[in-house]
């Protein structure tokens, strides 16, 4: 099974869209990898819940904490006996509270997606140093490796929130894979860096044949026609060893179709539903073509 | 913070700031000497050979506490009163920091961290969490590993400080045997700022200094720092005296601007005259915590002294340890209080 962790501890780098763009190119190119006979789970650990509220309808309530709540599940049956204690909702935030997941199905029938609870997410996160290993990581470890997901996916890929708490290093001990998406801006860039540490650091408690392996740094919302961004990838990519890690042959521009997509009602809602011959499609599936034979055989 | 490389008129060039670059290329270069932090038992472990100890306090003094009648006694007292309070926090937080090992066959070998084994095995904890090094690292990587884990001591010694710097030093130069010891060089060594290296270098270049240190007659960088920057040898002993008798820094400072007008015979700050010059006066043991208490409290109550009981306020008259810090806490002011 394969587990890629998006961060970036800066926020507005385009985590949620990367993570997002990711699942539509396996729900378009599935067919082009016959090793992916499971599923493929989509995880919200950003407790701004934005991947799962692209997804899902996420129910805007007072009463929730933070506004935001998953809907009621699919598969919920207020009469079923079984569903008596249940009520109707899940989110990868139970884990921590020792509630059942469920994940929820989207439009594309091998994409499940466990979406994120803003308040339940913000809670689980608030322990102390020392007890983070216990209560954040060692269980959604413990998770992300049972039988129960193994045995129905072997792709997952977690969006994380813009931070280097319990959560984001959850994420990244339990990935195989990491990807760093950047702006080529200054904030972004520090991101990096402390994704980058972050990433040596987990590879100092592995073994070596089991190193978390970055398969790079991308610039993303990359605007070709200004000085900043141009400069800045070009001085990274000069840099000894970094220069190595960053993706620049396949940045992913800014363009406003990738916001365009998100809105409910508007078609495409995906760039790989262009004609062939579409430009961005083009670049697009480029980039992800690189990213999944890392996935897979990287 | 300016990040352009170059700023003509017409268009700056932008670039990533130089150190966001240089921790960069840090954290993305392969690391030669690869570790993993795991959990081992303690009877796995055994020193390292090459590596001499510093701790006086073996491990079978570790159950009991040490020999009274073994000659190194009173140093080994003291330590195991250390590693006392070091296992108590070990007992309450954890073990913070990992002690370093390499593996030498089936068994491991300790490159740093005695004190923080021995407290633990004081807790009688069976195991330990360790950074596991595959091969024995080069010395100047262990070095390194014992400067930034001293560094972090509370409890680290002017005397401990300079040892581990000169080291650190020594490592180097056997690997780079052509390079000279400047304040930049032990600035990328330790990690300090450059100008915070020259107060380093500048101590270590003078040997009065250095053995004052040695002999635990200067226990502050910054006195010693004031002390090296003085021109001969005989003001250098004069100085040496004063802060050994207690003289402040501002005392130095004021002595380091007029040494000539300083006579040692002269000085202020003799001690009592029928008490020789660096003689400890030891004020007994009790084992009945009621008898400190009433000390305590007859030293609150007497004007002279009253003016630092709050000390013994809120202290845990159940801990005989926390006792004694308390009392030692005292005293030190007291004597601060006398030299003036």
């Amino acid at each position: 099974m394969r587990i890629v962790a998006v961060a970036n501890n800066k926020g507005g780098v385009g985590k949620t869209k990367f993570a997002k763009t990711l699942a539509d190119y396996i729900a378009h190119n599935k067919h082009k990898y016959p090793q992916l006979k499971k599923n493929t789970l989509l995880i919200d650990f950003d407790s701004q819940c934005n991947l799962s509220n692209r997804l899902l309808n996420m129910e805007i309530t007072p009463y929730a904490k933070e506004g935001k709540q998953p809907p009621i599940h699919p598969d919920y049956n207020p009469d079923n006996p079984e569903d008596k204690n249940w009520d109707g909702r899940s989110t990868i935030a139970n884990i921590f509270f020792r509630q059942p997941v469920i994940p929820y199905p989207t439009d594309c029938e091998f994409i499940d997606i466990l979406p994120g609870h803003a308040s339940k997410l913000l809670e689980a996160e608030q322990v102390r140093k020392d007890e983070m290993v216990c209560k954040l990581i060692d269980i959604f470890y413990k998770f992300i490796w049972s039988e129960a997901v193994t045995d129905n996916y072997d792709l997952i890929i977690i969006d994380t929130g813009p931070s280097k708490g319990g959560l984001t290093r959850a994420a990244i001990h339990a990935a195989t894979h990491l990807i760093i998406p950047a702006i080529m801006e200054f904030d972004s860039i520090e991101g990096v860096y402390g994704m980058m540490h972050l990433w040596k650091q987990e590879n100092y408690s592995r073994n070596e044949d089991d190193q978390l392996n970055l398969i790079g740094i991308l610039p993303n919302k990359f605007k070709g026609n200004t000085s900043l961004h141009r400069n800045l990838l070009d001085d990274l990519k000069s840099k000894p060893e970094v220069g190595n890690y960053v993706l620049d042959e396949f940045k992913l521009p800014d363009k406003i179709f990738f916001a365009e997509n998100d809105a409910k009602g508007v078609a495409p809602t995906s760039v790989f539903e262009l004609p062939d011959s579409n430009k961005d499609k083009i670049a697009v599936t480029k980039t992800f073509d690189y990213i999944m034979e890392k996935l897979i055989n990287g | 913070m300016d990040n352009t490389i170059s700023t003509k008129k017409s268009k700056p060039r932008f670039g990533v700031p130089s150190e966001l670059s240089e921790g960069l290329s840090e954290v993305a270069s392969p690391t030669e000497e690869k570790f993993r932090t795991v959990i081992i038992p303690i009877d796995k472990l055994d020193p390292d050979p090459e590596n001499p100890r510093r701790l006086s306090i073996e491990i079978n003094d570790l159950a009991l506490g040490p020999d009274k009648e073994h000659p190194e006694y009173k140093k080994k007292i003291h330590e195991y009163e250390q590693l006392l309070t070091l296992a108590e926090s070990i007992k309450k937080d954890g073990l913070l920091n990992p002690v370093t090992v390499y593996e030498n066959n089936s068994r491991f070998i300790l490159v740093a961290g005695e004190r923080r084994l021995f407290a633990t095995i004081i807790t009688k904890e069976k195991k330990i969490e360790a950074r596991v090094f595959k091969s024995r690292p080069s010395l100047l990587s262990i070095r390194h590993i014992q400067w930034v884990e001293n560094e972090e001591r509370e409890d680290l010694s002017l005397k401990d400080k300079f040892y581990n710097l000169k080291q650190l030093l020594e490592a180097h130069l056997l690997e780079n045997p052509s390079d000279e010891i400047t304040s930049e060089l032990i600035a990328s060594l330790t990690g300090r700022t450059v100008r915070q290296s020259r107060t380093y270098l500048k101590i270590l270049n003078d040997q009065s200094v250095l053995a004052a240190i040695e002999n635990d007659k200067i226990k502050n960088l910054e006195s010693a720092f004031i002390i090296a920057g003085l021109l001969s040898e005989e003001q250098k002993k004069n100085a040496i005296d004063l802060h050994f008798q207690g003289g402040t820094v501002k005392k130095l400072k004021d002595f380091a601007e007029n040494p000539i007008g300083f006579k040692s015979s002269e000085s202020k700050f003799s001690p009592l005259p029928d008490v020789k010059k660096g003689t400890n006066i030891n004020l007994g043991k009790v084992k009945n915590i009621k008898i400190a208490r009433v000390i305590a409290n007859a030293l609150s109550a007497h004007p002279e002294t009253n003016k630092y009981a709050g000390i013994f306020n809120d202290i845990d008259w159940n801990n005989p340890l926390v006792i004694k810090k308390a009392f030692l806490k005292y005293i030190k002011l007291l004597e601060k209080n006398y030299s003036k």
